[in-house]
């Protein structure tokens, strides 16, 4: 019974820190990037949004499938296979949560005060320093807000899954496949213990985000 | 009040459009290629169109018993219609067997089918086999007379048998089991191997057919049942690799 929840908790980790450390240079260009290449990169970054599920799985199986691009230069690395391993789950829920980590650090990034950043350049700080010691404190609540809503809306993931997953145990059979299976085989007790739990979760999480949002405080 | 009026009319002419709905049969997801050519031909004969709705058999099960609309119910095992009947949700009299299905290995690996099952290394896809039945046969056969043979940790489950092809024509598996009719039925893929099971290991899969009590189209229903037992409809079923009883 606890197998699913470990193991979407384990995607759920896995999946926010590698999505907050790819964001982070994705947000950074998209909010200080004025080119013609900015709102064809938003639309990319906002697919998994607007897509079904089925669209991404149908061609993360083809990608990832041992005879896909990816999927073969796997084999050839592991001699496994990335689909029906939780190493494809992880890849499938960066793709599907990009929209979710990217968003809230742009808005983060795009709110920081132009003339803050100028002054540590004139004060000698490189590039790199000034973004570290000015514009990521300051977009420490888009980190949060990132964080918050790529875990949760991982945990929540459940298309992508059923289509490329194959529901084994301890690998890919996370939480929501786990009920999905509960309820086709009529066991609706134990769909019930998990669904609630993970309402649970879901609802204690976005009341923390909301109230630490309200605060106008720090995080 | 006017607007009570309107709501009532609309009432009326949805219900009237409802009596004009076609034939809505459930049907597991390894009859359905044969499913839609029966449909195809009862039509043409009849005049009365069947839409069709597929999944694995503990699935639809499931949507029957909380009201789903269909009016014909072709599960791939007994014991689901048997519950339907024993539960009040057939038609009286209607359950009987339709067909036999058999398991088949396929594959799109170099290899033989039974080598690429016991000698691979890759996965092997069966369906779910606590809602579909075709995937319960497949895993008495893995942990009957091959249990000693195949690496368990090499099974992926697909939702209902369908997926399973899915799995293995995109070469995510290296070999599943499937129906019999779903490899009859391929067009656009070629695997490099076929094979039916050898019938010693697992029991043929006896599915049943029930005609469900809530009809309101009892006549057309009753007329398909006894089309899908005509002479014309056993020999489609046999076609596609099925015993009939």
């Amino acid at each position: 019974m606890s197998e699913p929840l470990w193991l979407s908790a384990q995607l759920a980790i896995t999946t926010t820190s590698i999505l907050l450390l790819l964001s982070t240079p994705l947000a950074w260009w998209i909010a200080r990037n004025r080119s013609v290449a900015k709102p064809v990169v938003q639309s990319l970054v906002a697919l998994p949004i607007v897509l079904p599920p089925t669209v991404l799985g149908f061609y993360l199986l083809i990608v990832l499938g041992p005879a896909g691009p990816i999927g073969s230069w796997w084999v050839s690395l592991t001699g496994s296979t990335l689909t029906f391993s939780f190493a494809g789950l992880v890849i499938a829920s960066c793709i599907y949560s990009l929209p979710f980590a990217v968003q809230p650090l742009v808005s983060a990034f795009e709110a920081i005060d132009q003339r803050d950043l100028e002054a540590a350049w004139t004060l000698g700080a490189d590039r790199r320093d000034t973004f570290f010691s000015i514009a990521m404190p300051q977009a420490r609540r888009g980190y949060f807000n990132a964080a918050a809503l790529s875990f949760a809306h991982t945990l929540g993931e459940f298309g992508v899954v059923l289509m490329v997953g194959g529901s084994i145990p301890g690998e890919t059979r996370v939480v929501s496949i786990a009920i999905y299976d509960q309820v086709e085989s009529l066991n609706y007790a134990g769909a019930h213990q998990l669904s609630l739990i993970l309402l649970s979760i879901a609802f204690v999480m976005l009341l923390t985000m909301f109230i630490v949002n309200r605060r106008g405080g720090t995080v | 009040m006017r607007l009570v009026s309107i709501f009532l009319f609309c009432l009326l002419v949805a219900d009237e459009g409802h009596a004009a709905e076609p034939l809505t049969v459930a049907v597991a997801s390894n009859f359905r290629v044969v499913a839609e050519a029966l449909a195809e031909d009862f039509a043409n004969t009849t005049g009365n169109e069947i839409r069709l709705s597929s999944g694995s058999t503990g699935k639809l099960y499931g949507q029957i018993l909380n009201g789903a609309p269909f009016d014909v119910f072709l599960a791939a095992d007994r014991e689901r219609p048997e519950l339907l009947e024993a539960a009040g949700h057939v038609a009286e009299g209607s359950r009987r067997i339709y067909a036999v299905g058999h398991l088949a290995l396929v594959s799109m690996s170099a290899r033989e089918c039974e080598v690429a099952l016991l000698g691979g290394d890759g996965r092997i896809a069966i369906a779910n086999p606590d809602v579909a039945p075709f995937g319960a046969a497949a895993m008495s056969a893995l942990s009957g007379a091959y249990h000693q043979l195949v690496d368990r940790d090499r099974l992926v489950f697909a939702e209902n048998v369908a997926q399973v092809m899915h799995f293995v024509v995109t070469g995510n598996a290296e070999v599943g089991l499937v129906s019999t009719a779903q490899i009859a039925a391929l067009e656009d893929f070629a695997p490099s191997c076929t094979q039916t099971l050898r019938q010693d290991v697992y029991e043929p899969v006896v599915q049943q057919a029930v005609i469900l009590k809530r009809t309101q189209r009892l006549a057309v229903a009753t007329a398909f049942f006894e089309f899908l037992h005509s002479d014309q409809g056993r020999a489609k079923i046999q076609a596609f690799g099925y015993g009939v009883r």
